[in-house]
């Protein structure tokens, strides 16, 4: 180890006869460095965006979650699986319900969630645009917003009306047969913007009497504390065996799509880096047909093949440490002019349209970023040393101490 | 006494030619100083390389301090070459980013010693040389008699019980050629250490304890 320090030494007193041969090297590498850098930045900027604009605008604490199928066996929402979905952490309440359907008399097809009213209250907050919530067990619903205006329009239910439903219900043998139930509106919801628009709201316990037989949950709506939570409490759910989905698989997709931009970006940004390791292995090839009688007299004094190797290697990393740090700089540098260009253009081609990006950055260097562009720098540089280094090790010494 | 070289029959042939060096058979006391004289192209170098198991011979027997050298292993002609052998060159073969001292210290790095030790034993070295004030100077501040001290400084840092020289005094005029001589003859008194030199100078061969001749590839006088 300590052999190492004096080796270190050494090399750093070669490349400081060479420095500028040393500097144009590793400058090569950092500006392919330079320009992975700018580009993941500017990739993780956008995926931070569109992130942010799907927080904004979507509820993302919010998971539905499903019975799935899994090696061909049904796993379905049984009470034992909500009071386990209940005590993962973060989760503030986990609400099951019952999802059918009825149609009205004119057949408009509506959807019907059963909901207990303690459950909706605390997962969805209701806002009534008029009346309030229904009575528990009772022929009482609630419309959201978009069915009320539809029933409203197509079949002249008003709030408060009494009006029939029909259910259909499937005997063993595939015949359908229909019931009728007069039901009542105790309140419609203000507009959401989410999926409970569209539905007719129930008492849970109601929606449950009208089948004869007992039968395991539908979904279950959970309401996580804190959407940097999501992710997690959607694992545990998933590995209960059931499926989750939510305004969080748009996050998932960006994410995808993000990955797949920057990786096809960053092949884009790799050609200048296999440019700056071709410079590394022309310098160090150059650097060892140089120094052949001054490898060779050292192998004389007592260098073995793994000494001379590693001193050829330590001169590659420095220039791959010095590559590094340059490169993120440039990066850096690189990643603010994108920025403070970048969006001076947007704002004034978009104008408006682009005011709720104008206060993201462009661009986002994360410490991960530059600790990769660093590493990735030193690992070519090495990488492209080992050939020059095993042929400097190869070198016979006889020939090599006579070479001029 | 066990002889410190033991040259049993070496030769040396490159793709079957005339061999370079035909047969070397002899046996050197420690703290010979010895001198090697011949020709351009007898076969010195080749065989002062193969002594200093920097070449292998192509058949043969060598021993070196009473172990015998196997050719194949090249971890063993590492280690012979870091404790047994020190090497003088013609071209001083200084490395010229490094000042005197640190030349001469250079061998230590390989052989592993640490910094304070690798510093008392190149000065000492450098006051046995003469040049006791001239260790922080580059080789390119020296003249050719300088280096050479400093190049047999350098030999001498790991205490080799053998120093290999070819031509050490081939760059240099008759006057410094001397002063190298009867430096290197006054270590080996002193050190006991045992000085194998190759000149082409008949007139060094005053120094010699003894003196070898290769003629047409084989070592006489021995
Ligand atoms: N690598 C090699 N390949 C082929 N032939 C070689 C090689 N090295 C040396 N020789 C030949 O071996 C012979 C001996 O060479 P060597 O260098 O030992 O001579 P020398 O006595 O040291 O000569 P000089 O006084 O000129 O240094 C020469 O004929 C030379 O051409
Ligand atoms: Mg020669």
């Amino acid at each position: 180890m300590t052999k190492l320090v004096d080796y270190a030494k050494l090399s750093a007193r070669q490349l400081m006869k060479k420095r500028m041969r040393v500097f144009l090297t590793a400058f090569g590498i950092a500006i392919g460095i330079a320009a992975v850098v700018g580009i993941i930045s500017f990739g993780e900027g956008i995926r931070y965006q569109a992130i942010e604009t799907i927080k904004q605008q979507s509820d993302l604490t919010l998971i539905e979650v499903t019975g799935s199928v899994r090696d061909g066996t049904v796993i379905p929402i049984t009470e034992s699986k909500v009071s386990l979905i209940q005590k993962i952490p973060h989760v503030e309440a986990a609400g099951p319900v019952y999802q059918v359907s009825f149609s009205t008399l004119r057949q408009t097809y509506i959807s019907v969630t059963g909901i207990s009213g303690e459950d909706l209250q605390k997962i969805f907050k209701p806002s009534f645009a008029s009346g309030g919530m229904y009575d528990p067990a009772s022929n009482q619903v609630i419309f959201g917003h978009e069915l009320a205006e539809k029933l409203q329009k197509y079949e002249g239910v008003r709030q408060g009306d009494l009006f029939t439903v029909v259910i259909r219900d499937y005997d063993p043998n595939g015949a359908p047969s229909d019931r009728k139930l007069a039901i009542q509106s105790s309140g419609a919801l203000r507009e959401r913007g989410d999926s409970l628009d569209s539905l007719l709201l129930m008492d849970r316990d109601s929606v449950s009497a009208l089948s004869n037989e007992s039968t395991p949950y539908n979904a279950v709506y959970v309401r996580v504390d804190n959407p940097e939570h999501v992710f997690a409490v959607v694992d545990e759910i998933q590995s209960l065996g059931l499926s989750a989905n939510g305004s969080f698989r748009q996050i998932e997709s960006v994410n995808r799509l993000m990955d797949l931009v920057i990786l096809f970006l960053s092949i884009f940004a790799a050609i200048s880096l296999i440019v700056g390791a071709l410079m590394i292995v022309n310098t160090m090839i150059m650097s060892v047909y140089e120094r052949t009688r001054e490898i060779g007299v050292s192998m004389a004094l007592g260098a073995s093949q793994g000494d001379v190797v590693t001193l050829i290697l330590m001169e590659c990393l420095y220039i791959g440490v010095i590559g590094g740090l340059l490169g993120d700089l440039l990066g850096i540098v690189f990643s603010w002019a994108i920025n403070s260009v970048g969006k001076a253009y947007l704002i004034t081609q978009m104008g408006d349209m682009f005011s709720g990006f104008a206060r993201y950055d462009l661009t986002l260097v994360t410490p991960e970023i530059l600790v990769m562009g660093f590493l990735v720098a030193v690992v070519l540089s090495l990488l492209s040393g080992i050939y020059p280094a095993l042929q400097a090790a190869r070198l016979n010494p006889v020939d090599a101490i006579r070479h001029t | 006494m066990p002889a410190i070289i033991e040259a049993d029959h070496l030769k040396k042939a490159y793709r079957g030619d005339v061999p370079a060096l035909a047969e070397a058979t002899f046996r050197i006391e420690k703290g010979e100083f010895v001198t090697l004289i011949g020709r351009s192209g007898s076969g010195k170098s080749t065989l002062l390389n193969i002594l200093g198991c920097l070449d292998s011979p192509s058949s043969g027997a060598l021993t070196l301090d009473g172990e015998p050298v196997n050719f194949r292993d090249p971890s063993l002609l590492v280690s012979l070459r870091r404790r047994k052998i020190g090497f003088v060159f013609q071209q001083f073969n200084l490395l010229p980013y490094l000042t005197a001292q640190e030349n001469i210290e250079y061998p230590m790095l390989f052989n592993y010693r640490e910094p304070e030790v690798r510093a008392r034993a190149a000065q000492e070295l450098l006051t046995c040389v003469g040049l006791s004030n001239r260790g922080h100077h580059h080789p390119s501040e020296l003249s050719g008699g300088e280096q050479q001290r400093v190049a047999i400084a350098r030999a001498l840092i790991n205490n080799p019980p053998i120093i290999f020289a070819d031509e050490p005094t081939g760059n240099l005029d008759q006057k410094t050629s001397e002063e190298i001589f009867s430096l290197m003859q006054s270590i080996a008194r002193e050190k006991k250490t045992t000085f194998f030199i190759v000149t082409h100078e008949r007139d060094f061969g005053e120094y010699a304890d003894r003196s070898f001749q290769l003629i047409d590839g084989k070592v006489t006088g021995a």
